[in-house]
């Protein structure tokens, strides 16, 4: 990461407005927010890697690796539009520090088990709703017989699975052997603590309200 | 020719320190216990997810399943994981598909090319 151009966390919601066009920013690039700002400011390490599985609500994403100088400011102000790099998807060809294209569902979690049965400490962001997708049970039930120790699934739960996780989500992780913890998904200093918790598989579960 | 691709396929592993091998359960008696021969279980769509997860990291993995399991089952992650990353990865099938799918569905996946062998060398002009 370079360091030269950096911006703080109060500066997102300018750099929010800047990708959106709005002063109004939905549910679903707002919930990510401050997970992913926690990870780029106070997690990630330069050999770690992160995928954005729910990557339909990219534009918090794209806030914060301007922020951090990986993005160039100037490439928000484009987004959605013909000429621009930035998509309603992010595309990993296409925009720097994106690790995996994605957008469609279920796919970020298998992929992330991939990265990290090479030892990479990986992160994967995915949501509760998104959990409904069989695809990741395959990666939750693989990762946690096989204790890749590096994997973190961070599940941002903003209650929008259709038929809900009865005991909270999880207690699906556990079962197969996860550890797992619970934040406030606005709490910085919980999820920073949650995210640098010893052991795994480790599920992170962010909850998110507002 | 299963019997020789398993046998490859091991030799691949411990000569070239590149090379993963990932199976879901089909395979997995035949390719002897390696750190980079993974077996996720019957679990197609995994299966492929890891060989992608695998590729980011500059490994070339080499996937094996039947064609149904390999192909129809895990196609969205053929399509999206793969292809649409970009991805490299060497697939290697088994046997037909009911209908031929096989045949038609990679062809429509970015960048993946296809090479089909056959047991049978009066069977190999009509299939290939």
């Amino acid at each position: 990461m370079t360091a030269t151009t950096e911006l703080g966390y109060d500066e997102l919601p300018a750099l929010l407005t800047r990708v959106t066009g709005d002063e109004k920013h939905d549910s679903s690039s707002y919930s990510t927010l401050d997970i992913v700002w926690v990870l780029y400011d106070r997690v990630l390490e330069p050999d770690d890697r992160f995928l954005l599985s729910k990557g339909h609500g990219p534009t918090a994403y794209y806030a914060i690796l301007a922020a951090k100088g990986i993005l160039p400011v100037e490439a928000l102000d484009g987004f959605g539009g013909f000429e621009s790099t930035l998509g309603h998807h992010p595309d990993r060809l296409l925009v720097p520090g994106v690790e995996i294209s994605s957008g469609s569902l279920g796919h970020g979690l298998p992929i992330a088990v991939g990265v990290a049965l090479t030892g990479r400490r990986t992160f994967v962001l995915v949501g509760d709703g998104e959990l409904d997708e069989g695809s990741n049970w395959e990666a939750v039930q693989y990762a946690g017989r096989a204790r890749i120790e590096t994997l973190t699934t961070i599940v941002i739960d903003n209650a929008s699975a259709t038929y809900g996780w009865p005991g909270g989500i999880e207690e699906r992780f556990a079962l197969e052997g996860w550890r797992t913890r619970r934040v406030d998904g606005r709490d910085h200093d919980a999820i920073e603590h949650a995210l640098r918790g010893r052991g795994g598989p480790l599920c992170v579960v962010a909850e998110v309200r507002d | 020719m299963r019997e020789r691709f398993y046998q490859l396929a091991t030799e691949a592993l411990w000569e070239n320190d590149r090379v993963a091998v990932v199976l879901a359960a089909i395979g997995a008696a035949k390719i002897a216990e390696h750190p980079r021969r993974f077996d996720v279980g019957i679990r197609e769509q995994l299966m492929i997810g890891v060989a992608a997860g695998l590729a980011l990291e500059g490994y070339r993995p080499i996937v094996h399943s039947y064609t149904p399991f390999l192909v129809e089952r895990p196609y969205e992650s053929l399509k999206l994981d793969l292809g649409h990353n970009d991805l490299g990865a060497v697939l290697v099938s088994y046997g037909a598909s009911y209908d031929a799918y096989c045949r038609s569905v990679p062809g429509v996946v970015p960048r993946l090319r296809r090479r089909t062998r056959s047991t049978r060398p009066t069977s190999r002009r009509r299939t290939s």
